[in-house]
Parts: structure tokens; C-alpha cells; sequence
């Protein structure tokens, strides 16, 4: 037996897209969102791992799919060294009180019919860990515990009559009474107001310190994760960048994602202020994820060697026409929708006009702009009176250790 | 001041319930410079976003507003219908928190913009696309984006949309209610720098409504801090940050959990209900050094030091 309650390995989550018949027709391929794409991690007993990422990064996707309320696609789950990734839902019932989640929105998490009372004591009765007096005592307990007083009272409430703040205490009691060995906690104080955060957060730590639960502890804010957490994972496109101690990572972060999250957070003391140096764009679309390091495309600091690929080629000449000099100067390459790419391949129908001279301007503009992305290019050619801009696969890339933490990319 | 973009002096927003009047906003003075970014800072609930609406004229109906809001020195309740519909979308811009929720799905992104420019000014649709086109190339969205429906888009990609829409006539003065709040911390330092860039480039003033303490410590010059609908506090954001002198002021950003913070602090109990606030000082009930006073009198609005005012019995002991 290892000191891991949860073990993690190859981690695998689509999601199959749905598309109509005429769509399946005329594209043929299956689509997935690819939520999580080979995810490796351990839970050590009674610490708080934080799973940080922007949204659509897959942290809610592992979190869920950890406590096998979604089936994995591959790889698998261990929960105190049982695997548990494809198990039936009767194996996995007796398992799953000693396993619970917390949910971002404390309105929507507790049922409107309910009174608060009854919401708590639930997991006793459906477990049937209790008979229905010993739940009630046992939920008025905790109610107390997490500082739901006077418990009486409050028993008796519905959820309408809380404010998000209690709620949320009522939601983490529920989850508590069982006396789990797992938590997860999915954006537990997102939703609520600055002065009632904090009171929330030491509640999950004073719970930490008599039940010693372990928790994964789910958040897009770096702030929240640093204050509570003893490790962390820093999540992009379904996989981890970057997983080490909190300290070591706020101290020293590594991957460039995890250094340009750390620098886009907002500073409160205007004697600081200054320009930041930010990753161009947003998170892209999890069904065709980047090449190589998913990062690459938004990256400061990427080499040529990162992935590029045709759709990068597009992209880039679509942000240079933004400039209506230069899309002038260059009408001839346009309009950007005459650009196909696939793989690492980006091409052009000359139509018209004469695909050497077209591929000959291409030339141009690869050797005029200097940058990691047409360093990449491999060959500009004509091919069947096709301009084709043909990229250098990129180096393999896999979590490598770096002073004592995990890192994924290829500056390590 | 002769240069203000926007006055308001004693301003009321309640609206009108079953329960009795919720006292949104109640009793706000304030004055904004012209190419100012004033940050409204403050809790849910507290009456930021009703201040925003009030000044826009797009509160609710049965809502009683009283007071006086000059823009430009033009007291906006006094305006026609007709000018008041001119300034509204045109030298008084909006942006809101969730972008999906305000474009059409229905519409393409050029229909969006025709239809907001040709409904202030008399162009032709070709230069209204035209004006488009620039507009959102300013915010790095190319042209052949333009006949795409809002649903194509991603989060970040909408905000900039609905910035470039409010910039397309280019306002005096826009209202951005949580421009942010939706978005992740990349992009939205991304949408703040754009907001910074646009506000030198055009001079504009940015009045913006946030919860987010470290936000206004980043883009704004001046604040203000609102609790249970009135200001607590006013001031450069300099002064505020380094000296609070409200009670409140000092707990909101002692609270706030940042990358340095050391340790967890919350302050006690809960905004109170609007509809019943407690008297005098409405902080006083969750105040550590609230003393009799607080509870049977107002406080007063004081300048303790240039431009930086708040209001508290006891504010001279913060200094």
C-alpha cells in the first residue's frame, strides 16, 4: 500500500461531438472534445491538491470523472488502491461515501425542497449509514461544526432562506458527514463575495485539520490555490503543464502558462502597476487542440521546435491583414478563406494567378518576419498549382522533472 | 468643476417592492473628469450596478429616482425623451458582464454594428460596415469575421465585439459593469489593457464597476467604495489603497485574497437588507470600532485629505 488515496495515471476524457446525419455525410470523421488527453497524478492522504487551470481547461472534467461520475475513455483511477475506472455502479456504490464533491454553486447544489436540515442528514439516509434520529442529531452536529447556529433553528430553513455564504456551509456540511476520505471541491468560494471567501476557505482547512480528509481542490484563481493548497497542478487543454509543491510553483514557476497565469493576476497596490507581458489570444478550441505543446500558438518564449503547423501559418497571415497596408500589399495571397491547412501543411489554390509568383511572396514574408512560427517552415513549394507552405514536425515533448517538480516543455 | 464629464449630487435609486422600497442607491455625489477612470468598488448588493443603470436611464420602470445627474452639464433628467435616446449608446456607452446575453444569436456580428450605427447616425450601410470593419481590426479581430454569429465566438472575442461597438460611436464616456468578470485572468488583463489603451487614445471616461479590488489598484485613477448603497469612501487610488480611512475600506481590502496575502481575513456578519438598512452609519453593525455614535448618527462626508473623503465618526483616528 502507497500513502496515495487516489492514483491517477494516463487519463484519457472525450467527449464524442454530435453532429447531424447530412454533417456525419459530408465530413465522415468523428469529433471529440478532447476534455482530458493523458493526465498522471497522486493524491497523498490529508493534503489539499489544487487543480488549476483556466475555464475549458478539463480540471472540472478530471474531477469528476476522478470520483467516476463520468467513465474515462482510457487509462486509469485507483481510490485507495482499488481500480475503480470501469467499475459498475453497484461495486461502486459502497465506495462512493467515503468519496464526495462540492460544487461552485451553492444555490444550485441544495434542493429547493428540502430544508437545510434534511439536505445534511441525506447522505446517512441514502447510505443508510443511519436511522433517520441519529442522521438528524449527526447533521445538527456538523451543522454546528461549520458554523451553521443556532443548528435548531437552521435545520428547519430552506435553502431560499440562506444567503450564499450559508448555503455554502450547508453544502460542505453535507458533504462532511460522511466522513469522507476523498473530497473534491470544485470552485467552492467562486461564487462568493471577498469577505465571506476567506470564511469559507479557513472552514475547509479547520475541517482539514480533525477529519483529515484529502481534498482536490479545483479553482480557477491562483490566489485561492496558493493560500490553501500543498500541491498543485497547473492544467491546459487537458493536460498538466506544470505540478509541484505550491511553494516551489508561486516561488519559481516554470512553464511559460504557469508564468503568464502568475503575471496576468491583479496586482492590488497601484504603486505596481505597469504593462504586462500577456499570451496572445484565448484558449483554443479543445476539438482540434494545437500540435505539440498545446501552448505553443499563445506562447512568449516558444522556439521553433514547438509544434507549428498549416492552421499557425493561417492564423498569421490573417493578424498581419489586419493591417490594411499590409493586406493591400498582399491581396493577392487573400482572402484568408482561400487557405486550407491540414496537419502540417498549409496551402493555397492559385486559381488565376500564377502560383510561383504567389509562392515567391509567401517566400518573402518568411524570411522578412523572423519568428518561431516561420523559422518552423520547412519548404514553400508549388505543387499540382497549389502554394504549399509545409512545416518541420515538432520535437517530442513529455513531462520532464525540473527542480523537483514536473514541467512540460521543451525549454527543460 | 466646469470640465466634468458627469455630475451626480444626491442621487436616489429605490425601487419599489411589495416589501417597501429597496434603497439601491441612496444618497451618491460624485463628479468624473473628462478621460478619468473612476472604479466603483463593492459587494453584491450593494447598489453598484443600479448606480451604473441610473446613469445610463435604463433602471427598471416603478423605480423612483431623485436627484440630479449632469452630463456635460445637461441635467439628464430634464432632457426630452428624444435627446435622452441621442446620448444613450452614443456619448454614453455600456459594457456589460456577459456579452452573450447582449448580442442578438440571431444576428451576425455586422448586423449588430449597422444596427447600432445607423440608429444614431444617418450613413449608409457600406460605411457603417466599413466603420465596423475598423473597429473590430483596432481589437484584433479580422474582417472575415464579420458575418459570424455570436455563438462563433469566444468569451474574450465578445467583450472585445461589444467594445468595439460601444467605440464605434466613439462615446465620452462608457460604463463598463464587470467587463471582466466572466472572463480568466488572461484575457482579462487582456481586455483591461485594451480598456487602458482606448481610454488614452480617445480620452474617453471610463466609469467601472467591479468587485475586484486588484482591477481598480490596476486601471483606475480614482475610487469610490459603496456599501448598502451609499459611498464610504472616495479618493485617488493611491491614498485609498495605502491609507483607508473607512472601517469598511480597511476589511474589504484586508479581505481580498490576493498573491501576497499572508493571511485569511473575513469580516463578520453580512450585508444588511436594503429594504430595512440599519441606521446611521449602515456599517455599524459588522464595525470593530463602532462606538454609540454610530448607531444613532450619520456620519458625515468629510475630505480628510485632498479629494480623499469618507464617511466616518471616527475617520481622523485612521489617518
Amino acid at each position: 500500500m502507497t500513502d496515495a488515496i487516489l492514483e491517477v495515471q494516463d487519463l484519457v476524457k472525450h467527449f464524442p461531438v454530435r453532429r447531424s446525419g447530412i454533417q456525419r455525410l459530408l465530413w465522415g470523421r468523428k469529433f471529440a472534445v478532447h476534455a482530458i488527453d493523458g493526465v498522471s497524478f497522486d493524491l497523498r492522504r490529508g493534503e489539499i491538491f489544487g487543480l488549476v487551470g483556466e475555464s475549458g481547461c478539463g480540471k472540472t472534467t478530471v474531477g469528476r470523472t476522478v470520483l467516476r461520475l463520468l467513465e474515462p475513455t482510457s487509462g486509469t483511477i485507483r481510490f485507495d488502491g482499488l481500480d475503480i475506472s470501469h467499475m459498475k455502479e453497484p461495486e461502486l456504490r459502497p465506495l462512493r461515501k467515503r468519496m464526495q464533491i462540492i460544487f461552485q454553486d451553492p444555490h444550485a447544489s441544495l434542493n429547493p425542497a428540502m430544508t437545510i436540515g434534511q439536505s445534511i442528514a441525506d447522505p446517512l439516509i441514502i447510505h443508510e449509514a443511519a436511522e433517520e434520529k441519529e442522521a438528524k442529531r449527526a447533521a445538527l452536529d456538523i451543522m454546528t461544526e461549520v458554523g451553521l447556529s443556532p443548528a435548531e433553528q437552521l435545520y428547519r430553513k430552506y435553502p431560499a432562506d440562506l444567503s450564499g455564504g450559508q448555503k455554502q456551509r450547508a453544502v460542505i456540511a453535507r458533504a462532511m458527514i460522511l466522513k469522507p476520505e476523498l473530497i473534491v471541491a470544485d470552485e467552492p468560494v467562486a461564487m462568493l463575495d471577498m469577505s465571506i471567501r476567506s470564511r469559507v476557505l479557513e472552514l475547509i482547512l479547520d475541517l482539514k485539520q480533525r477529519y483529515g480528509p484529502t481534498y482536490l481542490f479545483i479553482t480557477h484563481d491562483l490566489a485561492t490555490a496558493k493560500f490553501i493548497c500543498d500541491r498543485i497542478a497547473i492544467m491546459y487543454l487537458g493536460r498538466i503543464v506544470e505540478m509541484g509543491s505550491s511553494k516551489g510553483i508561486y516561488a519559481d514557476p516554470k512553464h511559460p502558462y504557469t508564468r503568464a497565469l502568475l503575471e496576468a493576476v491583479p496586482v492590488p497596490d497601484p504603486t505596481r502597476r505597469g504593462r504586462k507581458v500577456l499570451p496572445r489570444g484565448e484558449v483554443p478550441d479543445a476539438v482540434h487542440p494545437p500540435a505539440g505543446c498545446r501552448f505553443h500558438p499563445r506562447c512568449p518564449v516558444a522556439m521553433p521546435t514547438c509544434g507549428w503547423e498549416g492552421r499557425d501559418f493561417v492564423d498569421f497571415l490573417e493578424l498581419r491583414w489586419l493591417s490594411p497596408e499590409i493586406a493591400a500589399a498582399e491581396a493577392a495571397l487573400g482572402p484568408v478563406e482561400e487557405w486550407t491547412s491540414a496537419g502540417l501543411i498549409a496551402s493555397r489554390g492559385a486559381r488565376d494567378a500564377d502560383p510561383h509568383g504567389l509562392a515567391d511572396q509567401v517566400r518573402t514574408i518568411v524570411t522578412e518576419v523572423k519568428s518561431p512560427m516561420t523559422q518552423a517552415i520547412d519548404a514553400v513549394d508549388v505543387e499540382e498549382e497549389d502554394v504549399v507552405v509545409r512545416f518541420r514536425p515538432s520535437a517530442p515533448l513529455e513531462p520532464k522533472e525540473v527542480d523537483g517538480r514536473l514541467v512540460e516543455c521543451l525549454l527543460y | 468643476m466646469s470640465d466634468a464629464v458627469l455630475e451626480a449630487s444626491g442621487l436616489r435609486v429605490h425601487y419599489n417592492t411589495r416589501r417597501g422600497p429597496v434603497r439601491a442607491v441612496d444618497g451618491v455625489s460624485f463628479e468624473m473628469g473628462r478621460g478619468e477612470t473612476l472604479g466603483i468598488v463593492g459587494e453584491t448588493g450593494c447598489g453598484k450596478s443600479t448606480l451604473g443603470k441610473a446613469i445610463l436611464g435604463i433602471l427598471p420602470p416603478r423605480t423612483t429616482v431623485e436627484g440630479t445627474l449632469r452630463f456635460l452639464g445637461k441635467d439628464l433628467s430634464s432632457l426630452p425623451r428624444e435627446e435622452l435616446r441621442k446620448i444613450r449608446g452614443k456619448d454614453i456607452a455600456l459594457i456589460f458582464q456577459d456579452p452573450m446575453t447582449r448580442l442578438d444569436p440571431l444576428f451576425t456580428i455586422e448586423e449588430h454594428f449597422v444596427e447600432t450605427i445607423r440608429a444614431h447616425e444617418d450613413v449608409s450601410r457600406e460605411e457603417a460596415v466599413e466603420r465596423a470593419v475598423k473597429a473590430l481590426a483596432s481589437m484584433g479581430i479580422p474582417e472575415s469575421r464579420l458575418k459570424h454569429y455570436p455563438h462563433e465566438f469566444s468569451g474574450g472575442m465578445r467583450q472585445r465585439i461589444m467594445i468595439a461597438m460601444s467605440l464605434v460611436m466613439n462615446p465620452k464616456l462608457l460604463i463598463a459593469d464587470e467587463p471582466t468578470t466572466s472572463l480568466d485572468v488572461i484575457v482579462e488583463a487582456q481586455i483591461l489593457e485594451i480598456l487602458e489603451d482606448l481610454r488614452r487614445e480617445y480620452k474617453m471616461s471610463l466609469f467601472l464597476i467591479t468587485h475586484n479590488v486588484g482591477i481598480v489598484a490596476e486601471v483606475c485613477d480614482r475610487l469610490a467604495v459603496m456599501y448598502a448603497g451609499k459611498f464610504v469612501e472616495l479618493g485617488g487610488v493611491r491614498d485609498v489603497f495605502q491609507k483607508p480611512v473607512h472601517p469598511y475600506t480597511q476589511a474589504l481590502l484586508a479581505s481580498t485574497i490576493h498573491l501576497e496575502s499572508k493571511e485569511l481575513y473575513s469580516i463578520d456578519g453580512l450585508p444588511p437588507d436594503l429594504i430595512d438598512p440599519p441606521p446611521a452609519c449602515r456599517f455599524h453593525p459588522r464595525c470593530m470600532y463602532a462606538k454609540e455614535i454610530c448607531r444613532t448618527e450619520e456620519p458625515a462626508w468629510v475630505e480628510y485629505r485632498p479629494g480623499h473623503f469618507a464617511a466616518c465618526h471616527f475617520g481622523k483616528d485612521f489617518l
